[in-house]
């Protein structure tokens, strides 16, 4: 069966993106369009093994909706990656303390994204 | 490009840091994207009047609150948007908004990673697109403003920033590439 990634971002295209490079790589992609429908996703399905997450969202975005995640033990070891045109350390720092697994800037490279779901999907 | 972009050695303004880190973020964006020409540089004082989309963003920190307008023409958006995805049609107005949003947020992303560089730290907003035509521009609250027009064989790009500098101190670069995230940069934890 394929192991269930769900993406949360704001934009469609790059859900779109997103979805085409892990479905080609045999993953089932869910979607989400901001941080309070991304964790009422992960907390409704169940069955999800990662989350690809954008950091600039409205409602509640990405740094916000990994702290949430973490909050809740059951989530413990679900991996996060964010995936956001943010490059800068200080973030990247704020979202290692959060939490998150992994950070990619836009535009991505398909192939290292599903390197990296590879990676963080098979323990 | 315009020797006035240039940061010297000696460090420069905020508001010209600003303004460099857009241009140089601008022309490595759509060379990345494809498109190939982006040089011609220069300012034009109108939006553009036939079909377009625009994009608008907004960046704050403690010295400088501003905003960023993209404005593109339809093949524009088409051209740069991922191939992946497959042809659109110019009627497809959701998926050209979509795009040029997301562009815009990219845009001032790639730029934000640069500011960066020279110690000040901008938080951006969250884009909103918008297609009309006869769009003005009426930046009437900010301390400095600059716009650049751009445009290849693809299409027409103008980009408009509007920002109310209260701080306009002189930077210095204080770290080099390496430090920061770059595009395509995968970093796990």
């Amino acid at each position: 069966m394929s192991k269930k990634v769900l993406v949360v971002d704001d934009s469609q295209t790059v859900r779109q993106q997103v979805s085409i490079a892990l479905s080609q790589a045999g993953y089932e992609v869910l979607e989400a369009n901001d941080g309070i429908e991304g964790f009422d996703k992960i907390d409704a399905d169940g069955e999800i093994k990662l989350v690809v997450c954008d950091v600039n969202m409205p409602r509640m975005n990405g740094l916000e909706m990994v702290e949430k995640v973490r909050g809740e033990t059951k989530f413990d070891k679900l991996p996060i990656v964010m995936l956001t045109t943010e490059g800068a350390p200080q973030l990247i720092a704020r979202a290692k303390k959060a939490g998150a697994k992994g950070w990619i800037v836009k535009p991505f490279k398909a192939d290292l994204l599903v390197k990296a779901v590879d990676k963080l999907t098979a323990a | 490009m315009s020797e006035a972009l240039q940061i010297s050695e000696s460090g420069a303004r905020l508001s010209e840091v600003i303004q460099a880190c857009v241009a140089e973020a601008t022309i490595e964006m759509f060379a990345d994207q494809g498109v190939s020409g982006v040089d011609a540089f220069g300012s034009n004082e109108r939006f553009l009047t036939d079909q377009s989309t625009a994009a608008v963003i907004g960046f704050t920190s403690d010295a400088v609150r501003g905003s960023m307008v993209i404005n593109v023409d339809t093949s524009m958006a088409i051209a740069t948007r991922p191939v992946e995805l497959g042809p659109i049609s110019a009627d497809d107005v959701d998926a050209i908004q979509d795009w040029t949003g997301e562009l815009s947020n990219q845009l001032l992303g790639r730029a934000k990673n640069k500011v960066v560089r020279y110690g000040e730290l901008l938080a951006m907003s969250t884009p909103m697109a918008l297609s009309a035509r006869d769009l003005q521009w009426k930046p009437g609250y900010a301390t400095h403003k600059f716009q650049m027009f751009f445009e290849s064989s693809s299409g027409r790009l103008l980009v408009l920033v509007a920002m109310s500098v209260d701080d306009d101190r002189t930077l210095h670069l204080q770290s080099n590439d390496e430090d920061t995230a770059a595009e395509g940069d995968l970093v796990l934890f």
